[in-house]
């Protein structure tokens, strides 16, 4: 990695930058349902270079946030689990999912042949 | 009071749409991660590959308004193997643009989970963006461009996976899990539930290193320079003379 020293005259215009996030911003009392966001204090240091350690911030990231979502809908009354009869198209099509079930197998086989 | 609040709320339709698209000689996996990137926003609209350099800013715009989109993700790939990506608001900006790194696309097969195509996802931020006006900015193009808009036409009533948007060492981090609950009915969580809860990555996964951010729509005034930014052409020419001062060196 070359040199951290932070440039001295990069530009940074925070009142612009405020400005502008005044002209998009969705007006502010909208429903939260609106947005579905949920904001997540990250543990104090995360070694960025460390692949376990990050991936595992953000899956905490990730669980917490869902725990605090769901219980808002719950608390909502909305639905929001696809129901276990609930057939649709999925981001990943059967033939990629057996792919993923066929190596996970061999995996497997890899691991109890190895024993 | 919690009618009141109900009140108090103004009536708002989303109606957010996002053009994406890349420029010519991207590579396939990049193209992959742009593709990946469409079947996750249903409410995004795919163009073809957009050429000329010079006129680049204003074929895009024109592009955005003919296809009536509000912003667009616009995939650069240079030397065919460094990625930007263009996260822009349109017509009035601002935009912003990123050097991507890290990519691992939806194909992979490490990555097992799978979800509902259209449901909206839950968007995670980490607190850090909401410490300086860039990352608040951010935030916001964030939420508008990846969130599924409500009750969008070819979006699912169900929630089943999760967007996560980190800051760590300045960069943004992407990832998406598909979210696994035990569960009977659709509005009831099993008992304990919730703690049995787990997350399994979809994919893909990138990481985004913002370089600058314009006042309008691909341009306009500078708004935000990053001071760390290293561009990739550099990091190159400073490891070649790095192994050639070695070679220099040695033959002393």
């Amino acid at each position: 990695k070359p040199s951290t020293e932070p440039s001295k005259d990069a530009i940074y215009n925070s009142e612009a930058l405020l400005e502008k996030l005044e002209d998009i911003a969705w007006p502010k009392k909208i429903d939260w349902t609106q947005k579905l966001t949920i904001n997540h204090q990250q543990a104090e240091k995360i070694d960025v270079n460390d692949d376990l350690a990050r991936e595992l911030a953000f899956y905490t990231q990730a669980l917490d946030s869902t725990r605090v979502a769901l219980s808002k809908f719950e608390k909502l009354g909305m639905p929001f689990l696809r129901p276990q009869d609930y057939y649709a198209e999925m981001v990943k099509s059967d033939s990629h999912m057996l792919k993923i079930k066929d190596k996970l197998l061999f995996e497997k086989k890899k691991i109890e042949e190895a024993e | 009071e919690e009618g009141m609040e109900a009140e108090a709320q103004v009536h708002f339709r989303n109606r957010e749409k996002v053009l994406v698209t890349c420029s010519r000689r991207i590579n396939f996996r990049y193209r992959h991660l742009m593709l990946n990137l469409v079947s996750l926003l249903p409410h995004s609209k795919k163009d073809s590959k957009v050429e000329s350099k010079e006129t680049k800013a204003a074929t895009l715009n024109d592009l955005i308004d003919l296809r009536s989109c509000s912003s667009c993700l616009f995939f650069e790939c240079r030397k065919a193997k460094d990625l930007y990506l263009w996260m822009v608001k349109s017509p009035g900006g601002p935009s912003v643009k990123f050097l991507v790194n890290a990519v691992h696309t939806m194909e992979e097969l490490k990555l097992t989970g799978n979800h509902l195509k259209g449901s909206r996802p839950l968007l995670s931020f980490s607190t850090n963006f909401d410490d300086s006006p860039h990352w608040k900015l951010l935030k916001e193009m964030f939420t508008q461009i990846f969130g599924t808009p409500k009750e969008h036409r070819k979006s699912k009533p169900f929630h089943d996976h999760v967007f996560v948007f980190s800051i760590v060492d300045d960069h943004v981090w992407f990832r998406n899990y598909q979210i696994s609950v035990p569960h009977n009915e659709t509005d009831k969580i099993d008992k304990g539930g919730l703690d049995k809860m787990t997350l399994i990555e979809v994919g893909p996964r990138f990481c985004l290193n913002p370089i600058k951010i314009f006042g309008g729509s691909f341009g306009g005034p500078t708004l935000y320079e990053n001071p760390f930014y290293v561009s990739p052409n550099q990091i190159r020419a400073l490891e070649k003379k790095k192994k050639a001062s070695k070679y220099v060196t040695k033959v002393k």
